[in-house]
């Protein structure tokens, strides 16, 4: 699977996009915290995700928090704090609504290219 | 290395978000430790202070009015002060004579003794003028 690097501008304007859609999920899936997230996606982030930084993955935490869709609440543990992130109502609704324009959308370019390559 | 690098972003974050930003980074460089990376694997990661501020400063420009009436303050004081003190030389002494010769007469006058108290009040006025001009100096560098 050769061709774009996912780090060209290309790359990181779709990167954008998905990884809130990305992170919405996983914390869809049970409370987590930033660590286990930075750790989830690595594991399963392939080219895309893995290696995630903080510096892409935090600023979309803040503005899923801000908009509503995660709420976040602070655990002291021995002397240290850590943050364990939870999807609320509206963020679920959310994650359901942009699931299914996130299958549209590629199911509509999917396609075309699909076209593009039959004729040729 | 951590605090260097902690107190560097702090310096850069919006004043809405550095709370909860810097307890962030907090929280990632403790879970380093705890998973045998080291801060400058953390550092690395997470880029300059500035690439990692980027994003929070994005649509943020500091504002110039605080530091701007803080000056205007020290200035109004430093003025009032300046000015009462001018005042007090003039109308405070008691003209008791002339000592010295032809050729360079001395007027003496006397005043009440100890440090009027509007000396204190000028200094305190050009230091509220100067650290407003210094915070105005910073501000207008982070923008």
């Amino acid at each position: 699977m050769g061709g774009m690097p996912v780090d060209s501008r290309y790359g990181q304007q779709f990167k954008k996009g998905a990884l809130e859609l990305v992170l919405l999920c996983l914390i869809a899936r049970g409370e987590t915290y930033g660590y286990e997230i930075l750790t989830a996606l690595d594991r399963q982030g392939g080219r895309i995700f893995g290696g995630a930084r903080e510096g892409s993955v935090y600023p979309v935490l803040y503005r899923l928090e801000e908009t509503g869709l995660i709420s976040s609440r602070i655990r002291a543990e021995g002397g240290r704090s850590r943050k364990y992130y939870a999807i609320t109502p509206a963020g679920q609704a959310a994650l359901t609504e942009r699931t299914a324009f996130w299958r549209s959308f590629s199911q509509c370019v999917d396609g075309f290219l699909q076209d593009e390559e039959d004729a040729r | 290395m951590r605090e260097q690098y902690l107190r560097a972003v702090r310096r850069l974050l919006p004043r809405k978000v550095r709370q909860a930003v810097v307890r962030d980074l907090e929280e990632r460089f403790d879970a380093a430790a705890d998973h045998g990376e080291s801060e400058a694997d953390v550092i690395a990661r997470l880029g300059t202070p500035e690439e990692f501020a980027a994003p929070f400063r994005e649509g943020w420009t500091p504002a110039l009015w605080p530091p701007l009436l803080l000056a205007g303050l020290g200035l109004l004081v430093s003025a009032a002060c300046g000015l009462g003190l001018w005042l007090q030389a003039q109308l405070g002494g008691e003209d008791v004579g002339v000592i010295g010769g032809a050729d360079g007469p001395t007027r003496i006058y006397v005043t009440s003794g100890g440090v009027s108290p509007l000396w204190l009040l000028l200094a305190l006025g050009l230091a509220l003028l100067a650290a407003g001009v210094l915070w105005l100096r910073r501000r207008g560098l982070q923008r």
